[in-house]
């Protein structure tokens, strides 16, 4: 069952000297029960579009087109108020370091009991304080720790804090953005680890973004690499990292540096982004490919498929010899 | 690719202690164990990765090296000589041995000082060459961490540069002064993969071509991989393993190492045979979820901070 | 050749300044202003050539003795003895760069160096520096400035300059301080230290450009409040007698009993010290956006 479907988004920001269009006709689909992973360069749009989802977009950005379905509800045609009824208890999120947007001066349980509160005015106090009980339990934070107040948490057991919250209101959906990245190897890898355990358990849809393909890897299903602000390659994750269509996601996967590597990786690249003001005509990363041809400069790079699921944007047709 | 047997920088037993300010109803001030005795040694061309996590003691390390800090306990060794007296001339001679990558390019720049100003920086201090001589040496510089044309960027300060951008201005600063020893304290971690990469083989070609040797402090054990001769894993202030790279991650024998490794995202690709972006030989793992580090050792870095 | 390319870059930054001060509307609007009270000041030095009648303080028009309106003859009339009152007024711009701009620059080399001083020492060096900027802090500087006049006589118009700056310095001290404070740590200063730069080099070279827009920033506001003392001490009939200053102008109309028949007389010095201490606020505040890089509006690059 589809959960969020996004057509044709674009985002830009204004600024001094023009519109930034930071996202670019991005489409894609989210089903139940199902975790999409969002990876790319710093810049490259993908948090934009995951503030996009839940309209919280800073005061200089705006959606120039596209739709946004939640559940065959256009999010865009919301009302404040009925938006915010949608985020939290439907759309949840996770921010990067947002054990920093824990308040510092309310304990940890009063802090989620005021979400549970805010969003489920029909619980009775003993309904909220079971499910705050059962949140704890699912995250991993002991029970005689739930009373403390933030600074006594460790940076592990904070994260952890911030997904019981998101969990509080039971959503359908969970935007996070760069959960892990502030804490140590171990720990992520516990976090990860209980985040899909809970993906798997509600049977939640996920949007994980981050730019580190490591722990995209880990943990989605399916893959959209984005550059430039659009969608240079989709498809099962499996399919993207085995078989990757296009050059950027090769140059990403070339990148990644783990412990079964051996020493010889060569990055040509030059690391130079494009004008997201004045996008150029053609590709976006033809500045930056090696397999780039002059047409690649002029020409829109059309959509070249792996598979039914697989698909990559680009104007040369690349077979994987496997 | 140790060039010949004594060690360029040692530290033999060092320990660091930070006193906490806080005096809480009479009860002593608690102190911070930052290093506890630890020794290790780097030899003359050698990148060797000191690899942890926050918190255990590898930054402190490095500071102490470049004298930005001096230990409690113990003896740091350049060249043999211990440098724990070192004043005024001898102290700027150290300098100019022994140098520093900062890890956060948005903050290791002043602000103030274009970049050719903030290369040619050292320059002044140790009053090298005339001013010719100086902007030929910091071009010539610049052309080797990829600053090219050195014209484009000469006159622009850090905050007209990019993360990647002024992390190579960090690194040319350092080479002016010609060091035999340079302390990378998590040069990439703030950058993308794709950038950190570049950073890496500027540091692989600074090795290769002058034969500097690196203190290279990481918590990703993937990149010690791939830059690193040797590695010592530290945990708390505590050397709990070390040896040659590829020794340690396939045969880890310490509990903490081995949660480590298992820890990391079990991720790996299989390069293409059109050598696109260079030659990786990985496979992709399966689920995460097979493998599970051990509790104790995972329970050890939850610990929680009671104030 | 090398030399030279090297000069030529040092010019095109010092062009790129400019070029960002010219396009800030405060800074425009402050250096216009400025340039007007400037010129007045310069003025004053030629217009008593004019003729003995135009002598601020001398200068009697043998044919009126009294206040009158303004007129050909006197722009803005004349004072309760006859002297021209846009004499005056141009004399009284002179004063008020002299007194703001010295004691404002004493001052804020006595703060910075002391402030920067205490920061970076830490210390005992720094205890001692800012209990003696407290107590110096809480001194109420105009009053002070009446005790010592009451005691001494009236003072010289140098005097009054050197007692606002000793008076004004620990405002500067006490944020330069904390700046300093803040820089002691950040990378980039251990990177200097790193790169073998003497306590001096990293205090001089590279804590102080982060300082500077501050102290400047304050500088600008110990002109306005020394132009203000200064005046208040003139206006209450304490300054120097022998300078026209702004203040002694307003003390006459008051004194005179000539506050509210003389508008001509009233008006004028006091809206030139709102103005001139507005241009010099507006000036910091462009002087900002130059001076810290980062303030400056993105660069197409």
């Amino acid at each position: 069952m589809t959960l969020l479907a996004v057509e044709n988004l674009s985002v830009g920001y204004r600024t001094r000297q023009g519109l930034l269009k930071a996202v670019d006709g991005v489409s894609f689909r989210l089903d139940r029960g199902k975790s999409l992973g969002f990876v790319g360069e710093s810049g490259c749009g993908k948090t934009t579009i995951g503030m996009a989802l839940l309209r919280l977009l800073p005061a200089n950005a705006e959606v120039l087109g596209g739709r946004m379905l939640f559940r065959d509800r256009d999010l865009m045609q919301l009302s404040a108020a009925e938006m915010r009824q949608v985020r939290w208890k439907d759309i949840a999120t996770i921010f990067q370091a947002a054990m920093n947007a824990l308040n510092p001066v309310v304990r940890v349980y009063d802090q989620i009991r005021e979400a549970i509160e805010t969003h489920l005015i029909n619980l009775t106090p003993a309904d909220t304080a079971a499910r705050i009980e059962n949140l704890f339990a699912l995250v991993g934070i002991p029970h005689k720790r739930m009373h403390d107040f933030p600074h006594q948490y460790s940076g592990g057991m904070k994260q952890r804090a911030v997904i019981a919250m998101a969990l509080a209101c039971h959503p359908a959906v969970i935007i996070a953005d760069e959960p892990t990245t502030a804490l140590d190897v171990i720990v992520q890898d516990q976090i990860l680890k209980e985040i899909k355990t809970i993906q798997d358990e509600f049977h939640i849809g996920l949007i994980f973004i981050s730019h580190d393909i490591g722990v995209v890897a880990a943990v989605c299903h399916d893959i959209a690499v984005m550059y430039a602000g659009q969608i240079v390659e989709t498809g099962k994750r499996e399919e993207v990292f085995e078989r990757p269509l296009h050059p950027y996601t090769r140059l990403l996967l070339s990148s990644h540096l783990s412990i079964d590597h051996t020493p010889t990786a060569v990055n040509l690249d030059s690391g130079a982004t494009p004008n997201l003001m004045h996008p150029p005509p053609g590709c976006r990363f033809y500045s930056r490919c090696p397999l780039a041809e002059s047409a690649c400069a002029d020409n829109a790079p059309v959509w070249i498929e792996g598979s039914r699921t697989h698909r990559a944007l680009c104007n040369k047709s690349r077979s994987r010899r496997t | 690719m140790p060039d010949n047997t004594s060690p360029i920088v040692e530290l033999e037993n060092v320990s660091k202690r930070y006193r906490s300010k806080v005096r809480f109803l009479g009860r002593e001030a608690r102190d911070v164990v930052a290093l506890d005795g630890i020794s290790f040694a780097i030899y003359p061309g050698e990148i060797f990765g000191l690899v942890g996590q926050s918190g255990s003691g590898k930054t402190t390390s490095g500071r102490l090296i470049a004298k930005l800090e001096n230990p409690d306990a113990g003896v740091v060794r350049l060249e043999g000589q211990d440098v724990s007296g070192l004043r005024g001339a001898a102290l700027k001679r150290y300098r100019r041995k022994v140098q520093m990558i900062f890890q956060d390019p948005y903050q290791s720049l002043n602000p103030y000082l274009s970049v050719l100003q903030a290369i040619m920086e050292p320059l002044i201090i140790h009053d090298i060459g005339t001013r010719g001589d100086r902007l030929a040496e910091v071009e010539r510089r610049m052309q080797a961490v990829g600053l090219t044309p050195p014209d484009d960027f000469l006159n622009r300060y850090p905050h007209q540069l990019s993360g990647g951008e002024r992390q190579r201005v960090a690194i040319a600063r350092t080479m002016v002064l010609k060091p035999e020893f340079i302390i990378a304290d998590e040069p990439t971690s703030m950058l993308d993969a794709t950038i950190a990469i570049q950073l890496f083989n500027i540091l692989l070609d600074i090795r290769r071509r002058w034969k500097v040797a690196f203190l290279f402090v990481t918590h990703n054990l993937g990149a010690a991989r791939f830059l690193c001769d040797r590695i010592a894993v530290i945990r708390k202030g505590v050397i709990v393993e070390s040896g040659a790279t590829t020794d340690v991650i396939q045969n880890p024998r310490h509990a903490y190492t081995q949660a480590l490794i298992a820890a990391q995202p079990g991720f790996a690709y299989r390069g293409s045979d059109d050598g696109l972006y260079g030659q990786n030989e990985h496979r992709l793992h399966g689920q995460v979820d097979d493998k599970c580090g051990p509790d104790a050792a995972a329970a050890d870095s939850e610990q929680t901070q009671e104030r | 050749m090398q030399e030279t390319r090297y000069r030529f870059i040092l010019v095109q930054r010092l062009l790129g300044g400019w070029t960002v001060f010219k396009e800030n509307p405060l800074g425009i609007a402050g250096i216009v202003l400025l340039t007007v009270f400037a010129l007045m000041a310069l003025a004053s030095f030629f217009v008593p050539l004019l003729g003995p009648m135009y002598n601020p303080m001398t200068g009697v028009d043998p044919a009126i003795s009294h206040a009158t309106a303004p007129s050909w003859r006197h722009p803005l009339g004349t004072d309760f003895i006859g002297r021209d009152i846009f004499t005056q007024l141009l004399e009284g711009a002179k004063i008020a760069f002299m007194v703001g701009l010295s004691a404002a620059f004493i001052s804020i080399v006595l703060g910075t160096i002391i402030g920067m001083i205490a920061g970076y020492t830490g210390g005992i060096t720094d205890t001692l520096l800012m209990r003696i900027s407290d107590m110096v802090m809480v001194m109420p500087s105009l009053v002070i400035l009446l005790i010592l006049a009451a005691l001494f006589g009236q003072l010289s118009i140098w005097t009054i300059v050197l007692l606002i700056a000793l008076l004004r310095w620990p405002a500067v001290a006490r944020v330069i301080r904390s700046q300093t404070l803040s820089l002691k740590h950040r990378p980039f200063i251990e990177a200097a230290r790193v790169s073998g730069a003497s306590h001096l080099r990293v205090l001089f070279r590279h804590i102080m450009p982060n300082v500077l827009p501050l102290s400047f920033l304050y500088m600008t506001f110990r002109v306005t409040s020394a132009i203000l003392v200064e005046a208040a001490l003139a206006f209450l009939g304490f300054g120097d007698p022998s300078q026209v200053s702004w203040g002694m102008m307003l003390q006459w109309v008051w004194k005179s009993g000539h506050m509210f028949q003389a508008p001509y007389w009233l008006l004028p010095p006091g809206i030139c010290i709102s103005l001139l201490t507005l241009s010099f606020y507006m000036l910091g505040r462009a002087m900002d956006e130059v001076l810290d890089p980062r303030l400056r509006k993105e660069e197409p690059s």
